[in-house]
């Protein structure tokens, strides 16, 4: 099922290179942007 | 600017720290979507059945809502000002501090062939290669910084803003389709 523009955004909580957890239901209140890159080494 | 920015792959925490570090370090986090593997990129629809994810941009807006979605080749990256036109579309309070080209009111060709592109899609690339190859002049404008190239496509594309579009002497040809160019450019 993809996802359309105007759905709700499917929370996750992922751990981060920056020794943090990441939740994204956390950040309601700024406008996130989610930038998938296939590998490390690759341009993000 | 109100934004948080997120990287995420497939990688674990490990290999995106020295990845970070060989890069002289990244502000903002990089998430390891490694296990459960892939579960988020899954959830986004970007997981691809080598195991990692597409290229691709979610915009989410402070409500949580998805407010813009590219997903791209794998090989292409994306233009860091397609990237803010889209933020100050999105979060108006953070246009003030987008980079200089803001999204312009200018006039468009014409006359001629005009490509209507963006700076990442593929079929824009094609058509780039296409027309140089078979040695066609043509004027490029950018539907992602001229507004009113956008809303004159997506007048042609049933509202969509589909790249690439071509105004050939007047005939509209609506995304990339190298047999109506040579139709109308080669015959």
């Amino acid at each position: 099922m993809a996802l359309k523009v105007g759905d709700k955004a499917p929370n996750f909580s992922l751990p981060s290179h920056l020794n943090k957890d990441v939740i994204l239901a956390d950040l309601r209140g700024k406008t996130t942007v989610l930038a998938f890159f296939p590998l490390a080494w690759t341009p993000i | 600017m109100n934004v948080q920015v997120l990287g995420i792959s497939v990688d674990h925490v490990p290999c995106l720290k020295a990845w970070a570090e060989s890069l002289g370090g990244i502000s903002f986090p990089l998430l390891s979507d490694f296990w459960p593997h892939g579960e988020a990129a899954k959830k986004y629809g970007v997981l691809r059945s080598e195991g990692h994810s597409e290229r691709a941009i979610f915009i989410m807006d402070q409500e949580g809502i998805i407010r813009y979605i590219d997903i791209h080749a794998i090989d292409d990256q994306p233009n860091n000002e397609v990237l803010f036109a889209e933020l100050a579309r999105i979060n108006p309070q953070a246009a003030h501090r987008a980079p200089e080209r803001k999204p312009a009111f200018e006039d468009l060709p014409k006359g001629g062939v005009v490509l209507y592109c963006n700076q990442w899609c593929p079929g824009c690339k094609k058509a780039r290669a296409w027309l140089a190859e078979h040695q066609v002049e043509y004027r490029e404008v950018d539907v992602i910084l001229n507004k009113h190239a956008a809303d004159q496509v997506r007048k042609w594309a049933n509202g969509n803003l589909t790249t690439p579009t071509f105004d050939i002497h007047g005939t509209i040809v609506v995304d990339w389709d190298p047999k109506q160019l040579e139709k109308l450019l080669l015959k």
